[in-house]
């Protein structure tokens, strides 16, 4: 049995739907899901977290159904799109009440609240006003309450939003750690590399549906048919690659070279050898999700 | 598909996709365990975000009372003589006093309007408290994360009703003391013997409590059930919504001022018995009718 399973799923608000017969299951490790502003992540993750209750189908987690059974949320830590601290209450103050919520027993709730002050390094920040928080470290103190009750399944809408590099970093340490630890994490966010650098797998989500779901390696090859690369190359290549059809722009030793097709590198490569010009090195430019989350946009094919 | 009960096995459970220390944490709890922690959580973070204001607002409306009677027999002209034996005449019948002097007259009025005035603050505080309590939460975003953890929404709005209560009492309660006791130290200091009857005491310490309940559970229940005004932060639909919430209490103490030969002990029985009576009417018609959607961003 999955940890979360999401059997043909249609939700929204009011009168509007927003997600359409979503099937998906997900096991312990890392999730990424990847879509564009509007796409339906957050509605997915609300209806996940038991607070949005299905239209039609089924959502199990931890093989409840999270808007019916309550109780099944204590296992269940939840990122939302904002911070949603209490402005006048300190972050230890914020920590302890959302402690209480979470009916953690005082000696347990010490420990939980000193771990994850620990884990996200908030020590500094602890008698500080939420109010007074930049919104780093707003982010920080709602992650580490999203983390307070141990959860078995964590859902994080874009937590690494307003973080700086470091942060952001040590963040994803610690939740490579979690998902190594057989925890369930769904993350939604907008940068490509992070998603690229986490997930076990990727969720591709367009206007409210499962567009695709794999490994970044596999969505790269389903998906990725434009790409940049950077050339290393003796000699000018300008002449052969125009030949060919390619603009070659030089940067530093090397030439940067937009493919129309991933297939067409072996091509230009052999060409470039043929010529007499030896190629030292092909790397691919940006983020192998780059590509994928272009196709994504201009409505690539639905599988 | 599993579904939550109280009685189910922990044990089974732990051989499927719980830990041990999960399945302790899942141990289940009833609806009322639920909604006093979440409580007593509620009243945790009111105390610590109020702070002294808790205590400073009532005062200082205990001191705007007590100037405010002092300003009327201290300022000539401000009460006619026949006013000042309406008075007179109130303090017999009401403590069976003769009272004497200004200062006498004044903690005499105090005493009398006192409880009134008390009232009236406790229907403007508490549908002030639990309109906050609500509409900041929405407003915040801290309603879709009380409602991601394990509470269910009558269980949510049950925890705001009974913190924002006791919360309106505590301040009712150091309002009172400090108008009402502060009046009746100045009467005895000034060696004016006077008693208090029962329907005094009804009327001061038992009337307050369903007009407080009545105004939380009218500023609640609109607030949950159309959070969208008490999001806007304009001024005018605050007020209106705080207007709204209040009116039943307010209609309650009008009619115990304009109808002094009823009862006011029984109809604050009566009263609290609808307020209770509403408050299940209320959270079962959140159950049925509240929308998620109510309160969250899309």
């Amino acid at each position: 049995m999955s940890t979360i399973t999401l059997e043909s799923v249609t939700a929204g608000y009011g009168q509007s739907l927003v997600l359409h017969e979503i099937n998906l299951a997900f096991d312990s490790g890392f999730h990424v899901i990847l879509g564009s502003n509007g796409a339906g992540k957050t509605t997915l993750f609300r209806v996940g977290v038991g607070i949005l209750p299905p239209r039609a189908g089924i959502v199990s987690v931890l093989g409840y159904e999270p808007h019916r059974d309550s109780e099944v949320k204590r296992l269940i830590g939840y990122l939302p799109h904002r911070p949603s601290l209490s402005a006048a209450l300190s972050v230890r103050d914020n920590l302890e009440f959302w402690g209480q919520v979470l009916r953690l027993p005082s000696a347990q709730r010490r420990s939980r609240i000193d771990q994850v002050v620990a884990d996200l390094e908030l020590s500094d920040l602890l008698s500080k006003p939420a109010a007074s928080l930049s919104r780093g470290q707003a982010q920080r103190v709602a992650i580490a309450r999203a983390l307070l009750g141990a959860p078995q399944v964590l859902f994080l809408d874009e937590p690494t939003t307003g973080l700086d590099p470091l942060a952001a970093r040590s963040l994803r340490e610690l939740l490579k750690g979690l998902a190594r630890a057989d925890k369930t994490i769904i993350y939604s966010t907008h940068n490509l590399y992070e998603a690229a650098e986490l997930a076990d797998d990727v969720t591709l989500i367009a206007a409210g549906r499962v567009v695709d779901r794999g490994s970044v390696e596999a969505l790269h090859q389903r998906h990725a048919r434009a790409q940049r690369v950077c050339l290393t190359v003796e000699g000018d290549p300008r002449t052969i690659l125009s030949d060919l059809g390619y603009e070659a722009v030089p940067d530093r030793e090397q030439w940067i070279v937009d493919l129309s097709d991933r297939a067409e590198r072996s091509r230009i490569v052999a060409a470039l050898v043929q010529a007499g010009l030896p190629v030292l090195e092909v790397r691919e430019l940006g983020s192998p999700l780059e590509a994928v989350y272009e196709d994504l946009e201009s409505g690539g094919q639905r599988v | 598909m599993k579904t939550w009960r109280a009685e189910v096995n922990v044990s089974e459970l732990e051989h499927e996709v719980f830990s041990d220390e999960d399945a302790d944490l899942l141990e289940a709890s009833s609806g009322l365990d639920r909604v006093l922690q979440l409580t007593g959580a509620l009243l945790w973070r009111g105390r610590r975000e109020q702070g002294v204001r808790l205590l400073v607002i009532p005062l200082a409306f205990a001191l705007f009372f007590l100037l405010l009677c002092l300003v009327t027999l201290y300022f000539p002209g401000l009460l006619t003589p026949l006013s000042r034996f309406a008075i007179q005449a109130q303090a017999q019948a009401y403590f069976g006093a003769t009272v004497h002097g200004n200062a006498g007259l004044a903690m005499a009025l105090l005493l009398i309007q006192g409880p009134y005035l008390i009232a009236l603050f406790a229907a403007f505080m508490g549908a002030t408290l639990a309109q906050n309590l609500v509409g900041t939460e929405a407003a915040r975003g801290g309603l879709e994360l009380l409602l991601s953890s394990a509470y269910r929404v009558q269980e949510v709005f049950v925890a705001f009703l009974l913190a924002s209560f006791v919360l309106t009492i505590c301040q009712w309660a150091i309002l009172a003391l400090g108008t009402l006791g502060a009046a009746a130290t100045v009467l005895a200091l000034l060696r004016i013997a006077f008693t208090l009857q029962a329907r005094y005491i009804a009327l001061a310490v038992a009337v307050p409590l369903p007009i407080a309940l009545w105004a939380n559970l009218g500023a609640l229940f609109l607030g949950m059930a159309f959070p969208r005004l008490t999001q806007i932060r304009t001024g005018s639909t605050t007020n209106l919504m705080q207007l709204l919430a209040a009116l039943p209490a307010l209609a309650l103490l009008i009619l115990i001022n304009i109808r002094p030969d009823l009862n006011a002990g029984l109809i604050a029985a009566i009263a609290l018995g609808v307020g209770l009576a509403g408050s299940l009417v209320s959270a079962v018609l959140l159950r049925v009718r509240f929308r998620p959607e109510f309160v969250l961003e899309t």
